[in-house]
Parts: structure tokens; C-alpha cells; sequence
């Protein structure tokens, strides 16, 4: 094999060039495709969530679906079931007017879940507050780690 | 240059093609349906709309009440006693009410002007109502609410009530519609009765199948 230095070698480079330039595109495309994937898988898995969190986890003692009863033990409880399939949860209610009156699960920084953002779902929902049932937003957000 | 140089470019073009067409590829195809997942976002968020609406009463949303207008009866009142507070009752229970009080009544597809003493609890609770759901809704779907009972028909009339209140402002394709059954609060005796002093006939001896449920329907839309 015999390199002629000036013509084979610039096309050496030129195809070298062009390979790195379309496998990086490749490489971007499939990442765009994956996280797009992940972003719906953990789209469904909020709102799964937020549904058992509604009819069986926070549900109250006279089993009243849809009347919200704030239990941190058994949200406790139910985070750490789902911490050891490496789904970690945070959970807010919020009152229409914007007053926080429960949370559990760790502050999230915007810059720490930059590869793998927080995916959110937030429902309307019921909350026995001292005697009253509160109109709230029950806020969920799911992230793997 | 020569032969072989032409060579490698014209190999490593078609292969730059191939790696094109696989990367346009991928960029096109989704691996989600996002109608889907606005869907089942939809369903989850319209049941959820529904049971808080059951569960939540007047008083959240600044109370309701109306004016019960004594005249309809023939009668006059002193004072402003004839105003109905009802903050205490939940949104449904205050449908519910409405449905019971302001039964209408249809003779040949034209509504019949019966008195209606309660029938300003209609009109504010439609604006009541569509205010609440602007709240717990908030813009984030279009919606349709749509409320009625089975309708009674008898040989020359026909009973039924039906409300709705809709916004569907920018609303672009409906992507659920849930429902709820929820009781008056009245037996089928009672109701009976009150159909009977409505239209000042006696029902007894005709089949008659009354059902005192009012069916409740949520619609939501994307936007």
C-alpha cells in the first residue's frame, strides 16, 4: 500500500472527517430517541403513581376514595418500595392558592437531574385538612437514580 | 488524484449516505404515541376532577347561594329571609339539588312555564360551577360538562333535567370523557310525588320508571 502524500491523504481525511461528522449525528439521534422514550416511560410511571397515591395509599380511614388523608408513615413506606426498583418520589400538596401543606422527598436541583430530568404530574384532589376537605393539587414528581 | 482516491470517496459517500438515511430515520420515528399519553393524563385527571368535585364543598370556592323566589308560589316575604345559603353542601350535592328542584318539563319538544321558585339556583350555579371548574382545570384542557337525568315521559309531556357548562376555547380533539352516577337525594316515591304536584296529575296506575340518578359527564379536550 502506498500513500501519494497531498491527494490519498486529503482523502483519507475527508472520508475520516465525514464518518466522525455522521456517526456523532447518529449517536445524537439515538440519544434523542432514548430519552424521549424514558421521558414517556416515566410520564406513565408518575401517573401511576399519582393514581395509587389517590385510591390506596392516602386514601382515608373511612376508605372515601378521592378524600385524601396525608399519612407520611405510609408515604414512607411506599417510597421505599420504590426505591429499591431505583424510582425515587416527590411528593407536594398544594393548596389552590398556592400554600404547601404537605411534602415528602427530597428539594429538587435543576442541575443535578440534568441528564435525567424529574418527570411531573399534578391532579386535582381532595385533603382532609383539620376537620375540612381542602381543594389541592396533588403534585408528583418521579425520577430514577 | 488518483483512481484509488476517488475510489475511498465514492465508498465512504455511499456509506455517509446509509448513516444519513439510518439517522433521519431514528429522528423520525417516535417511539411514543404523545396522543397516548395526553389520553391516559386525560382519564386520570378527569377522575380525579370528578371525585374532587364530590368531595369538595361550596365553601372553597367563596360559598353559593341564591334567591328563592317566594312570589312563584304566590306568596310575599318580608325581609331578606328568602335568600339560600348553601356553603356547607359539596358540588355534587348542590347538582344534585338543583337537578331535584328544577325538573323540566317538555310538551311537544316546548319547555312549559311552571312555577319555579327555586329556578335562580340554576342560573348562578352554572356560573358557579363553571368557575370551580376553571380552577381545578386551569387552562390546562378544554372541557365539557354535561349533567342530566334519565328523562321521565309520560303520554303528553316529558320530565328530565339537563345542565352543562362547557370552555372549550382553542380545544382541538376531545381525548376522554368520563362518567358519574350520582343519587338525588330523594326516594322514587317521593320523586314520583313531586312529578304528580308538578303537573297536577295523578300517576298512580301507570308504569311508570322513575330513576332518581342524575348521570354526571366530564369531557376533556386538548389544546
Amino acid at each position: 500500500m502506498e500513500f501519494s502524500v497531498g491527494e490519498d491523504l486529503f482523502s483519507v481525511l475527508v472520508v475520516t472527517g465525514l464518518v466522525i461528522v455522521f456517526v456523532a449525528a447518529l449517536t445524537h439521534s439515538y440519544h434523542v430517541y432514548a430519552e424521549r422514550r424514558n421521558a414517556s416511560e416515566d410520564f406513565d410511571l408518575a401517573l401511576d403513581i399519582a393514581k395509587r397515591l389517590r385510591d390506596q395509599i392516602l386514601v382515608g380511614q373511612n376508605d372515601q376514595i378521592g378524600l385524601l388523608e396525608l399519612s407520611h408513615e405510609r408515604l414512607e413506606d411506599y417510597s421505599r418500595i420504590l426505591a429499591l426498583q431505583g424510582i425515587n418520589l416527590r411528593v407536594e400538596v398544594r393548596t389552590l392558592e398556592g400554600e404547601s401543606l404537605f411534602v415528602r422527598g427530597p428539594d429538587l436541583n435543576p442541575f443535578e437531574h440534568y441528564f435525567s430530568p424529574p418527570v411531573g404530574v399534578g391532579l386535582p384532589a381532595a385533603v382532609q385538612n383539620q376537620g375540612l376537605a381542602v381543594l389541592c393539587e396533588l403534585s408528583v414528581q418521579v425520577w430514577r437514580g | 488524484m488518483n483512481e484509488r482516491g476517488f475510489g475511498y470517496i465514492a465508498d465512504m459517500l455511499v456509506f455517509a449516505l446509509l448513516l444519513s438515511t439510518a439517522t433521519l430515520l431514528l429522528a423520525r420515528v417516535s417511539p411514543v404515541d404523545p396522543r397516548a399519553d395526553s389520553t391516559r393524563h386525560a382519564v386520570i385527571f378527569a377522575q380525579s376532577t370528578l371525585l374532587s368535585l364530590q368531595n369538595t364543598t361550596a365553601d372553597q370556592f367563596g360559598g353559593f347561594e341564591y334567591e328563592f323566589r317566594v312570589s312563584e308560589l304566590g306568596l310575599s316575604m318580608t325581609g331578606g329571609s328568602a335568600r339560600r345559603e348553601l356553603r356547607h353542601k359539596t358540588i355534587t350535592q348542590l347538582l344534585a339539588e338543583d337537578a331535584l328542584l328544577n325538573l323540566r318539563v317538555e310538551a311537544g319538544g316546548t319547555d312549559l312555564t311552571l312555577p319555579q321558585p327555586n329556578r335562580d339556583m340554576n342560573e348562578e350555579f352554572k356560573g358557579f360551577l363553571k368557575s370551580a371548574l376553571d380552577r381545578m382545570i386551569g387552562g390546562r384542557f378544554g372541557y365539557r360538562l354535561r349533567a342530566r337525568t334519565e328523562p321521565i315521559d309520560l303520554e303528553f309531556v316529558r320530565v328530565h333535567f339537563e345542565t352543562g357548562i362547557e370552555d372549550l376555547a382553542q380545544a382541538r380533539t376531545q381525548l376522554c370523557s368520563e362518567t358519574v352516577m350520582l343519587s338525588l337525594p330523594t326516594s322514587q316515591e317521593e320523586l314520583t310525588r313531586r312529578i304528580e304536584e308538578m303537573l297536577g296529575i295523578d300517576l298512580f296506575g301507570q308504569d311508570l320508571e322513575v330513576d332518581p340518578i342524575i348521570e354526571m359527564t366530564l369531557e376533556l379536550w386538548s389544546r
